[in-house]
């Protein structure tokens, strides 16, 4: 059974308690213990039965009709929130990703590329095996993974974009088996360019339920102009 | 309906939102305490769902957990990236039904609820509390002490007991 502090800090972490130094240094334990990473699913899985009693509000009419814009990329978009947050947290995982990638500066964004971009995403020194080509198809705005990460069960592979600002954004969770296709999310289609990092990591089953890599990353590769 | 939102079946997908949106917008709009953040939180979340729905598997988490889950989250990061002001209180926690449950939950969910449902009577009155708000409310240690007011590291033990009995009894009923 795993250290008492180790549960607690978990469940404080689950709860959302934490705030500031203890908030990050939580983050950072959630990146780098997959056994503290385990217990704060095991925390939100038991507190999951509370969900039961929370009264329900009627969302607004209409709202599905703008989340479905988004999806296909109409004209209007819905507004996207940042979370600037300058927590200590977001800024130390993507100084993390950082050290263990080396990012090439970005090249003048393509207007509309002749030449496909590609990359090697390769083990880092937390994952293994071969290295995977992902290219992306401008045509229909998805990257294309040319095979599947090694995957323990249970688990999921998750893509992340990380441009010259350093911060992890999801692209989506890559096939258990074969090639992949992924959409890329609407907001990232403008920063796609040569230099721009592709990431796998390792997140529970349906991704990474915070929006920032909770698991290793286990694969890293540079965008470049094939 | 989760699984074949996955495959990118949209009638699926606008099924899941019929039935899963009221209980999603509730949990949004008490945490985040405003509505037209509420609904910008909730439009981010089912944009979540549609994108990652593809690797959901049927397993531990029921789906509306999973969704629940996701939404309680990102509306927790939403209020945390707030510039600090006074958060007005949301009203009583919601009590714990004796036996509601959602229709989509299965057997495990029951089970589950059940436990955490007798777990939560060993844990003194104020320790239920805290938790309990802290899981409704999304507040922080700092905001919940200033709520009841007592110091941070009285309320900070409260918690702290509260989870590890928790801990040991689901333990022990595991």
């Amino acid at each position: 059974m795993p250290a008492p502090d180790t549960d607690i800090t978990a469940g404080e972490l689950a709860l959302g308690l934490l705030e500031g130094a203890e908030r990050a240094a939580a983050l950072r334990r959630l990146l780098s213990e997959p056994e503290f990473a385990r217990e704060v699913e095991r925390w939100r899985a038991h507190l999951g039965a509370w969900f039961a009693a929370w009264p329900e509000v009627e969302a607004p009419p209409g709202l599905f009709g703008r989340i479905e814009a988004s999806i296909d990329s109409r004209p209007r978009a819905l507004p996207v929130r940042v979370w600037q947050a300058a927590t200590a947290a977001s800024s130390l995982i993507a100084a993390c990703l950082l050290i263990a990638l080396f990012v090439r500066p970005a090249g003048p964004p393509p207007l509309a590329p002749a030449r496909p971009l590609v990359a090697s995403i390769a083990p880092t020194a937390q994952g293994s095996g071969a290295p995977i080509a992902a290219v992306y198809d401008t045509a229909t705005g998805a990257i294309k993974m040319a095979s599947a990460a090694a995957v323990p069960e249970g688990k999921s592979a998750e893509l992340w974009a990380i441009g010259s600002d350093g911060a992890p954004r999801a692209i989506g969770l890559l096939a258990a088996d074969g090639p992949s296709r992924l959409p890329l999310p609407i907001a990232l289609r403008g920063r796609i360019a040569a230099g721009l990092t592709l990431a796998i990591s390792i997140e529970p089953r349906g991704g990474s339920p915070t929006g920032k890599p909770t698991g290793p990353v286990v694969a890293a590769g540079t965008l470049i102009q094939a | 309906m989760l699984v074949a939102t996955g495959r990118g079946d949209r009638v699926a997908f606008r099924n899941f939102y019929d039935r899963t949106s009221a209980k999603l917008f509730g949990i949004c709009l008490r945490i985040c305490g405003e509505r037209q953040a509420a609904e910008d939180v909730l439009s981010e979340v089912y944009l979540t769902i549609w994108k990652r729905a593809a690797g959901y598997e049927p397993g531990r988490a029921s789906p509306i957990t999973w969704a629940a889950t996701v939404a309680r989250n990102r509306a927790i990061d939403w209020r945390r990236a707030q510039p600090a002001h006074r958060w007005s209180d949301a009203g009583p926690s919601p009590n714990l039904p004796d036996e509601a449950l959602l229709p989509s939950e299965t057997l495990v969910m029951e089970e589950d609820s059940r436990q955490l449902h007798l777990c939560l009577d060993a844990l003194d009155e104020q320790q239920r509390d805290a938790i309990r708000t802290a899981f409704y409310d999304g507040v922080t240690y700092a905001e919940l002490a200033e709520r009841r007011a007592v110091p941070l590291g009285t309320l900070k033990s409260w918690v702290r007991r509260g989870l590890l009995r928790l801990k040991e009894c689901l333990h022990a009923s595991a």
